[in-house]
């Protein structure tokens, strides 16, 4: 049997980082192969060199025997390589046939006119041959989300692509839609086409995939047929890999509540979040990505408003009604992403640090004291050693640690009670990730509340006290560190809880 | 990791930098040349005070940019708020109380453009127009089409040429505003805040700032100046003309645009603005003096308002490299 598609020896790298490591891998046609890995293993940028999305730095994408090159997207769909995205991507005040034959649309009269009734007709044939029981007239605006993915997987099949990837297709579906796809899926293995389905649902994979292959840490780590795998042997060729050292976690009983959330819900995103922060622990918070992680914190820190449930800080009601009103009361929120939404990335060290503060600064007739904003400033670079030459310089000058370091010291600056962060260390070096662990501890140390959110488990387990562990936006379970192994953790967030989930 | 070397300043980053004092300097000599009447005391004066108006309201400009926001409207409310003002003085209320009606209601109106779009979630470009539509209609309505006549010479006098230890009032006017915007914008927690909202809005909220309260400041800010821009036009024009300043608004952006500032927020000067004021200013004095007719100066203001605004993307991409 020909491989149908095969990704040989592909290397990619970013800046400050080698997504991709020497990755080979092969699709046969007629098969449902599964790739699965961490967070941050490298699927997603796999799927995007086969998709022509990214170019690959070395390596060949051969597909039928023909080594290709992709300039973009549109090259690798001519090849045969369709793929649908996480994000859903359909047009909202379109009908069906609209969508599936978006930028297909079959014309008359040389092309100035779209053929209406063809466009219906090869719409409704596509839909009819995968077997969705929809009309090609129906609006998208009154289609259900797994309705909606019927239409983005109509819309890739409609040009008989021999290869078909689905990135996480049932992240937003219920488990009727779910059993749909499934069958569609199947179908589409009976017509011949070859299909690659990144997943993080366990169950999905052993009950669908006909061959896995494992990525972790850019590499190639395990493929083989699905029989030769367990849950565990998965889990464990996901993470294998050094553990940092450990820190003795604290008895967290006698430390005094500083957050309790009950019940806290917001929909679509955190279900019935119950749980303690107390002052002077450190909560790892971990779990897969859009397990509901950053939905959670923002609900905490004031930025979201909660569908449901309660919080209570420091044994008072907590309802925050914005960013500045939970700042006002202590809590700080450090987003994981520093360039859009922790930075201004043109103005100076002083501009933002300083920001959330500012208004202290103003004395007579509201003017600001530059000297007493400088020297503040100043001395929460010193805190956090930022290597800055002086508060004036412009942060995007900085590298990722140093600003990284800029909006910490923002945040500490406000001097929180309770200090939520969001990825703390995420595209910072060795030695700036070191110091900031370090930080995080000695802030616990002192009595401040942290809620640390990593999607890097040996991070999770160096710094927390107790790990909250999340799974499709519920609490999966909260462990003690000293307890908690990378597997126990995975195992936590692979964790499907119910039907009910959607 | 991504080294992003120190601000690189490209080719067009210096152009720009230098665009408002060159451009100033150039045609400055170059009117001198082409007009006998150009580089004397007495036009330098009367250049001062027209270009009170349009000052005024590039001061505002500058804040409403700032913060990745425009207002149109502002040609519109300064012809219609001269009118409201003539007919008040017409209908016997005193000059001062007059004065005070409009800066009141000019600092409602611009308010109701900050709320709008604020609260509404509207581009402002889409609700000034709609102010700006509604104020010309007013204006026309309220006249019937035709000037109301001031009579009021305190009010005449005061805000054209009457002057304060030597300097003519709508100078001072203009020196005041000028410093009052700068320390505003400078120096004040107001001022920084504006700048971080134009920067990165989501940033911004998620550091506590009130994005929302202080955009809609900056819209009432905007209309106060134009309270003023209109009391100065009124006087120098001595009657409420519903159609006296159709080019106030593009001369006021023109000059914000020029002075260096970015239509996608987070960069704006005052010092720059009022340069950009004072070119615009000189181009429409000098080309007047040289008989070039209205409609051609429409041309050269639109050429060098795109000049600008390539300028200041080619500078951008220049930086993003």
């Amino acid at each position: 049997m020909t491989e149908s598609l095969e990704l040989h020896a592909v290397s990619k790298r970013f800046p400050g980082v080698l997504a991709l490591d020497g990755v080979s891998l092969r699709v046969l046609p007629g098969e449902v192969h599964a790739v699965m890995g961490e967070n941050g293993a490298g699927k997603s940028t796999l799927m995007k060199i086969a998709a022509g999305i990214h170019t690959p730095d070395s390596g060949s994408i051969v597909l039928d025997g023909q080594s290709l090159t992709f300039r973009g997207p549109h090259d690798a769909a001519l090849a045969g390589i369709s793929t649908v995205f996480q994000e859903l991507t359909v047009l909202e005040n379109r009908d069906v046939a609209h969508n599936v034959m978006v930028g297909r649309e079959p014309v008359r009269m040389g092309g100035l006119l779209v053929d209406r009734k063809s466009l219906y007709r090869q719409a409704q044939a596509v839909l009819d041959r995968l077997g969705i029981d929809l009309s090609a007239e129906t609006p998208v605006a009154s289609l259900s989300a797994g309705e909606r993915q019927m239409i983005e997987i109509a819309r890739a099949c409609a040009v008989n692509p021999k290869v078909l990837i689905l990135d996480e297709p049932t992240s937003s579906l219920g488990r009727e839609e779910e059993l749909v796809l499934f069958a569609l899926i199947d179908r589409l293995r009976g017509q011949g086409t070859s299909i690659i389905y990144i997943t993080h649902r366990m169950s999905e994979v052993f009950q669908l995939a006909d061959r896995i292959t494992v990525l972790r840490d850019g590499r190639r780590v395990a493929t083989g047929p699905t029989g030769d795998f367990s849950k565990d042997s998965l889990i464990k060729a996901m993470v294998g890999r050094d553990v940092p050292e450990r820190r003795h976690g604290v008895t967290v009983d006698n430390l005094p509540i500083a957050l309790e959330a009950a019940d806290l819900g917001r929909r679509g995103h955190v279900k019935n979040a119950t749980f303690t922060l107390h002052a002077g622990e450190v909560l790892g918070v971990a779990g897969l990505m859009g397990a509901g992680r950053t939905e959670l914190a923002r609900l905490l820190a004031g930025i979201d408003r909660p569908d449901h449930g309660h919080m209570r800080l420091f044994g008072e009601e907590f309802a925050p009604s914005g960013v500045k009103d939970a700042a006002a009361r202590g809590v700080a929120y450090v987003s994981e992403d520093r360039k859009q939404l922790g930075l201004l990335l043109s103005l100076t060290v002083a501009d933002n640090i300083a920001l959330p503060a500012l208004r202290r600064f103003s004395g007579l007739a509201g003017l600001l004291s530059f000297t007493k904003l400088r020297a503040f400033a100043r001395k929460w670079m010193e805190e956090l050693s930022v290597k800055a030459k002086t508060p004036d310089t412009v942060v995007n000058t900085l590298s990722g640690g140093n600003q990284q370091k800029v909006v910490l010291a923002k945040w500490l600056s406000t001097e929180p009670r309770v200090l939520l962060l969001d990825e703390p260390t995420r595209g910072v070096d060795v030695g700036a990730k070191a110091e900031i662990h370090q930080r995080i501890r000695n802030l616990a140390d002192s009595g401040v509340a942290v809620l640390a959110i990593s999607s890097e488990l040996p991070e999770i387990l160096a710094i927390s006290d107790r790990v909250l562990v999340m799974a499709q936006g519920r609490i999966a379970g909260i462990v003690n560190a000293e307890d908690a192994t990378e597997e126990s953790l995975l195992e936590l967030a692979f964790s499907e809880m119910g039907a009910d989930a959607a | 990791m991504a080294q992003e070397t120190a601000r690189t300043h490209g080719l067009a980053q210096w152009v720009r930098d230098l665009l408002p004092y060159a451009g100033l300097v150039l045609l400055i000599v170059y009117f001198s040349f082409a007009s006998d009447f150009f580089f004397n005391l007495r036009n330098f004066e009367r250049l001062a005070t027209d270009s009170a108006t349009l000052i005024l309201v590039a001061l505002g400009m500058t804040l409403v940019i700032l913060v990745a926001e425009i207002d149109l409207s502002v040609g519109a409310v300064v012809a219609l708020l001269s009118v409201v003002v003539a007919q008040a003085m017409a209908a016997g209320i005193p000059w001062h109380l007059s004065v005070l009606l409009i800066l009141c209601l000019s600092v409602l109106i611009g308010a109701f453009n900050g709320v709008i779009t604020v609260i509404g979630q509207i581009p402002s470009f889409i609700v000034t127009l709609g102010t700006m539509a509604i104020a010309t209609g007013a204006a026309f309505v309220f006249t019937g089409s035709i000037s109301v006549p001031i009579a009021d010479d305190t009010f005449l006098d005061l805000f054209y040429s009457d002057t304060v230890w030597g300097i003519p009032v709508p100078l001072l006017i203009v020196i005041i505003a000028f410093a009052g915007s700068l320390l505003q914008l400078q120096r004040t927690a107001f001022g920084r805040e504006l700048f971080a909202i134009g920067t990165n809005i989501e940033a911004a909220r998620l550091s506590g700032v009130a994005v929302k309260r202080n955009k809609i400041a900056v819209f009432a800010i905007m209309g106060f100046l134009v309270g003023w821009a209109s009391v100065l036009s009124a006087s120098r024009l001595g009657s409420g003309a519903p159609g006296s300043s159709p080019a106030l608004t593009l001369d006021a952006i023109a000059a914000v645009i020029i002075g260096g500032a970015s239509l996608f927020g987070g960069k704006a000067s005052i010092l720059r603005a009022l340069l950009g004021a004072l070119l615009i200013a000189v181009l429409n004095n000098g080309m007047v003096l040289l008989n070039i007719n209205v409609d051609s100066q429409y041309i050269v203001k639109g050429l060098i308002i795109l000049l600008a605004v390539v300028l200041e993307r080619i500078a951008a991409r220049e930086v993003a490299r």
